[in-house]
């Protein structure tokens, strides 16, 4: 995986420079271009034949959405790539901070929810969204590290419903252990599955963002068990 | 108004508001661990108990205090208590 990542970083390197000399949107562009290039490198080719990854269900649209989805491992963050395209992550504070990836992942849009009031966590999002950008979510907060679906916080979908956006739920499975929470990988299976979207108008439906989170936790409890690598 | 009155449409606002089962809703239920909720649900179910009762929550401090579903019935029983030309069942 590391000789496969420096690889790609070396080849990225003058994309990465040029999108300092971009405006702030085109800077951001193609900065989620890269991250989406080495996401792919790293899970489809990094860990091959050791890990394999398959892929089913909705093909994400170009339509700016929300994207929401189970926390197993840190693993989660690179397999999201599988959608093959370029989406901005709300994440903790802690990536930020890590050394380069923090820095391009802020370059290239990743919002900082821990900084930030629901009010301008909206705000940021929507942003986003008006420029064609989707945004993905992990509702649970934070790494399950079992096959356990943890409760989920409600801001993706309370955004979903105040913004009018379509919110798709998906789920991964096979990588509780993958990596370990020492960042150790094994070899593996890992599947990715993304369900249906939830038209705004049916989030709208819901009579709270409670009850349309806990409608979607359920949902994505039900494609665990059913997408479940290891029963 | 009594507390089994105040249990009762407390219990309905969830039922209502959250599409929580009734059967779900005892008194030892934590709002976050058990029930689910979180921070931004608060809001709601203030807002839920706003139009419940007629009263408006969101700058009480004893309220922060809450954590279980019976501390919220016994806060709404203290406050009818101590207001009771404040709070209604509006329902």
């Amino acid at each position: 995986m590391g000789v496969w990542s420096t690889g790609y970083f070396i080849l990225a390197l003058l994309p990465f420079l040029f999108a300092f000399c971009l405006p702030k949107w085109h800077r951001r562009a193609l900065l989620r271009w890269i991250i989406l290039g080495w996401g792919i490198v790293v899970t489809r080719l990094g860990v091959w034949p050791f890990i394999r990854l398959t892929v089913s269900g909705e093909k994400p649209v170009r339509k700016p959405s929300i994207y929401v989805f189970n926390h197993r491992s840190g693993s989660d963050a690179f397999l999201v790539s599988a959608m093959h395209r370029p989406m901005i992550q709300a994440v903790n504070g802690w990536p930020m901070r890590l050394p380069v990836l923090g820095f391009v992942a802020k370059q290239a849009g990743y919002l900082d929810i821990t900084n930030l009031s629901y009010e301008q966590a909206l705000a940021e999002v929507r942003e986003h969204l008006e420029h064609g950008v989707s945004v993905i979510d992990f509702p649970e907060g934070h790494r399950s590290a079992s096959k356990e679906l943890l409760p989920f916080q409600s801001g993706a979908f309370r955004m979903a419903r105040d913004l009018g956006v379509d919110l798709y739920p998906g789920v991964i499975t096979g990588n509780e252990e993958n990596p370990t929470r020492h960042f150790r990988l094994k070899c593996g299976r890992i599947h990715f599955h993304l369900l249906p979207p939830i038209s705004a108008n049916a989030a709208q439906a819901f009579p709270s963002a409670f009850a349309f989170k806990q409608h979607v936790r359920n949902l994505m409890a039900e494609a665990c068990a059913e997408h479940e690598v290891y029963p | 108004m009594t507390r089994e009155e105040i249990i009762r449409q407390v219990n309905a606002a969830f039922v209502d508001q959250f599409e929580i089962a009734a059967g779900q809703l005892t008194e030892e239920k934590k709002l976050f661990d058990d029930l689910g909720l979180d921070s931004l649900d608060i809001v709601d179910l203030l807002v839920a108990l706003h139009k419940t009762f007629g009263i408006a929550l969101r700058n009480n401090e004893e309220v922060r205090k809450v954590r279980t579903l019976g501390e919220v019935y016994d806060f709404l029983e203290k406050y009818a208590r101590e207001h009771p030309e404040e709070i209604r069942s509006v329902k």
